[in-house]
C-alpha cells in the first residue's frame, strides 16, 4: 500500500508538471510516459525525448532510439507498440499540447503485421476525423452488402486517444503481459489519464469546412 | 547544472565573439539567452537531431513506404492528397521538428 501511495503521488506530480508552462513540461511528459510503460507493458527502453535546435518549443516523444527513431517498443509478451508523439508549448500561455500522435500495435515484424492504429492530428488536412482508429481486419464474409472500402482504410472516429487507453486494451483484451499487477497499474493509469483528459482538446469527428472536390480518395 | 531527469550539453556561440563555449544545463537555457547553438548532446536515451538528420529520417520513411521523396510526401499531406496518412505518420510527425519556413516543407530541395 505504501508503495502504491508513492507511485500515485509520483503520477500526480508528473501529471501536474506536464501542465505547468515552460520547458520542463516536455521532460515531465517523457518521464510520465516512461513511468506508465514501465509499470505495464514495456520490455527494456521505452521512450525518448527528441529535440531539434532549429525548432524551439517543439519536441517528440518516441519509442525508438537515435539510430532508429521509428523503432517500436518491444512488449513483454511479444509484439510491439509504436509510440510517436509530437509536442509543443506554443499554445495558450505556453501550456503543453499534443500536436500529433500515433499508437500502433503489431504482432510481427512485417509491414502489414499491424493490428490497430490510433492517430490524432490537431490540424487534419483531409476529411477524416482528427482522432481516429484503424483496424487491420476484414468484415466477415457472410455479412450482406459489405462495404466496398476495405476495413483497414476506414477511419473510425474516436475521442482523444490516450496511451493509457491503448495499454488497457493490450493488457485486458489482447493478452499482453503487464510488469506490475492490476492492483498497481490500474490506479496509476486512472490518475494520469484523468489528468490528461481534463486538459485535453477534444476534436470534432470531422472537419467543418472540407472541400469534397479536392478529395482524391 | 545537472538535473536528475534531463540535462543537455550545448556548444554555443555568444553573439559578438568567435570562440565557442560549452553550456551544461537544462535544454532551454541556450535558447532563452539567444545563443547560436552549434551542437547539443543530451543524457540518457534522449537525443537531439540536426536538420540533416530529421530530413534523412523523413526521406527514409517516404521512400520505404511510398517510394516518393520526403518533400513529395509532406506536400501531398499538406494539400490533403495523402492516402492512409497514418501509415507514414512517423515521417509527418518528424517534420514537426523543422521550422515552418524550411525548404522541405515549402516543396524545395532536401
Amino acid at each position: 500500500m505504501e508503495r502504491l501511495d508513492g507511485l500515485l503521488a509520483e503520477a500526480r506530480q508528473l501529471s501536474e508538471a506536464c501542465h505547468i508552462p515552460g520547458r520542463d513540461c516536455f521532460a515531465a511528459f517523457r518521464d510520465l510516459t516512461k513511468r506508465i510503460l514501465a509499470l505495464t507493458v514495456a520490455h527494456g527502453t521505452s521512450a525518448s525525448l527528441v529535440g531539434s535546435p532549429q525548432r524551439s518549443g517543439r519536441a517528440l516523444v518516441v519509442s525508438g532510439t537515435r539510430t532508429d527513431p521509428y523503432a517500436p517498443l518491444r512488449l513483454r509478451s511479444g509484439g510491439s507498440l509504436v509510440i510517436f508523439i509530437s509536442l509543443d508549448n506554443h499554445g495558450d500561455e505556453g501550456y503543453l499540447r499534443v500536436i500529433e500522435s500515433k499508437f500502433q500495435y503489431a504482432t510481427g515484424e512485417g509491414k502489414d503485421d499491424w493490428v490497430f492504429r490510433y492517430d490524432f492530428l490537431r490540424s487534419p488536412k483531409n476529411r477524416y476525423p482528427a482522432a481516429h482508429l484503424q483496424i487491420n481486419g476484414d468484415v466477415l464474409p457472410g455479412v450482406p452488402n459489405r462495404p466496398e472500402r476495405h476495413l483497414p482504410d476506414i477511419h473510425f472516429p474516436v475521442g482523444r486517444p490516450t496511451l493509457e487507453g491503448v495499454i488497457r486494451l493490450l493488457i485486458d483484451q489482447l493478452g499482453v503481459t503487464s510488469n506490475e499487477p492490476a492492483s498497481v497499474w490500474r490506479p496509476v493509469l486512472a490518475v494520469t489519464e484523468r489528468s490528461f483528459l481534463d486538459n485535453a482538446h477534444q476534436p470534432l469527428s470531422g472537419p467543418d469546412d472540407y472541400d469534397e472536390s479536392e478529395d482524391s480518395n | 547544472m545537472r538535473s536528475r531527469r534531463f540535462w543537455t550539453r550545448t556548444c554555443v556561440q555568444v553573439p559578438g565573439t568567435e570562440r565557442p563555449c560549452i553550456l551544461v544545463g537544462n535544454a532551454g537555457e541556450a535558447e532563452d539567452v539567444k545563443y547560436r547553438i552549434l551542437k547539443q548532446e543530451t543524457t540518457g536515451s534522449d537525443f537531439v537531431l540536426s536538420r540533416d538528420e530529421v530530413v534523412h529520417f523523413i526521406e527514409l520513411k517516404a521512400r520505404a513506404a511510398r517510394n516518393m521523396s520526403g518533400s513529395q510526401l509532406l506536400h501531398a499531406f499538406r494539400s490533403g492528397r495523402l492516402e492512409n496518412a497514418g501509415e507514414v505518420a512517423e515521417a509527418l510527425i518528424m517534420a514537426d521538428l523543422l521550422p515552418d519556413d524550411d525548404p522541405l516543407l515549402s516543396g524545395g530541395a532536401a
